[in-house]
């Protein structure tokens, strides 16, 4: 008698039991599943932090356009600075400080090397290092970045005398990098001197031809009369790459 | 008449342990609710960001808006964006003028679950600063 009295109570043990069961259960699953993302932060944050990296990407690549085709040094900056104002009033989740600094490191002044030498070599680069601060009332994330943006181009040329007197053939070798990898170039023009030193471009010659290896390598080959006997011809090279930047090198032909 | 009065206290006994049972139910559903809802969020969000940072990539989305594409935009954005989803995309210049005379938009937007998605542009040629407001949902 006692025992059947007991068994409703068993039930109703039984049955909190199974309650607390499917809770906690169900607890677990929803923290567990929280926890899948490895990232600590969250969607949207890190959505925001790819956003800021690419437009500051974008904004020094076009910059360096600007400046390599004779824009002002100091327009960097402005440009930068700009770019912090915008991103900064215009982020509704809380707190948000760009800084940027542009890199002073030798060759680097002003975040800038442009360098367009006579030994074959030629360089126009972008620097700046970014600090991201972005916070609301529960966390505060602090991102930091480097961006540069470098194009550099490595000529050589050889002047090989023709059997007909005063012909020359001059090859050119030309490869194109970006960041430091291999790329491909928008626009090649290709100068040489003279004997008086006056500069001709070479593509206007109907022996011009130039020959894209798709891997960032050219080369060109033109042929030149001159009835003086020059020592050291120079060649040069205005390349244009596919992000607009310019970049020249000048060097002296080898003689064959 | 005592046995009568025992079965009675065994049904409601038995109806009290079906309601503790399913009053378990009903209190986990919403933590599963709220769960699918914020991961449908996540989904759309994910989904939106990459459709629009891999049309930013090269720097293509800014100087398509400074063209004032709009066709080739939404027609770049109704290619990377998977079927079943519907958009709508707002261009604002930087004093946050509405930059797109025409709406640039695909299926219908009245879904339980929409996102939006601000992003910071740049166009390159001409550095204009621009923001796109990209609202995204399942369609219906």
């Amino acid at each position: 008698m006692r025992g059947k009295r007991r068994s409703g109570q068993i039930i109703i043990l039984a049955a909190l039991t199974i309650a607390f069961i499917i809770l906690s259960t169900t607890i677990y699953v929803y923290q567990i599943s929280q926890n899948l993302h490895p990232e600590d932060q969250p969607l949207h944050l890190r959505g925001f932090i790819g956003n800021v990296k690419i437009a500051s990407r974008i904004l020094m690549m076009g910059s360096l356009a600007n400046i390599s085709n004779g824009g002002e040094n100091g327009s960097l900056r402005n440009n930068l600075q700009r770019l912090r104002s915008f991103i900064e009033s215009n982020y509704q989740r809380g707190r948000c400080i760009l800084s940027f600094r542009l890199c002073e490191v030798s060759p680097y002044s002003s975040g800038l090397w442009i360098f367009w030498g006579t030994d074959g070599f030629g360089v126009s680069s972008a620097k700046a290092d970014f600090s991201l601060n972005l916070a609301d009332e529960r966390e505060e994330i602090i991102t930091k970045y480097s961006v540069n943006i470098t194009t550099h181009i490595l000529i050589s040329a050889t002047s090989e005398r023709e059997e007909s007197p005063g012909f020359y053939v001059i090859r050119v070798t030309i490869r194109v990098f970006n960041e430091g990898s291999p790329a491909l170039c928008k626009n090649l023009t290709i100068y040489y001197t003279d004997y008086y030193g006056n500069w001709h471009e070479a593509g206007s010659l109907n022996s011009y031809s130039l020959k894209d290896y798709g891997n960032g390598t050219y080369s060109a080959r033109f042929l030149i009369f001159e009835s003086k006997r020059m020592l050291n011809r120079k060649v040069k090279v205005l390349c244009f790459d596919r992000r607009e930047i310019r970049v020249i090198a000048t060097t002296t032909c080898e003689r064959i | 008449m005592h046995r009568c009065r025992q079965g009675q206290i065994r049904v409601l006994e038995a109806f009290l342990a079906v309601i503790v049972v399913f009053g378990a139910l009903l209190l986990s559903r919403p933590i599963y609710a709220s769960y699918d809802d914020s991961a449908d969020q996540e989904i759309l969000y994910s989904i939106g960001m990459n459709a629009l940072m891999h049309l930013d990539q090269d720097g293509d989305l800014g100087r398509l808006i400074s063209q004032r594409n709009w066709t080739e935009i939404s027609s770049r954005l109704s290619i990377l964006l998977p079927i079943g989803f519907s958009y709508n995309l707002t261009v604002y210049d930087e004093e946050l003028n509405i930059l797109n005379d025409s709406p640039i938009f695909s299926g219908d937007l009245n879904a339980k679950s929409i996102v939006s998605i601000q992003y910071v542009i740049v166009d390159r040629e001409s550095l204009n600063l621009y923001i796109v407001r990209l609202q995204l949902a399942w369609v219906k």
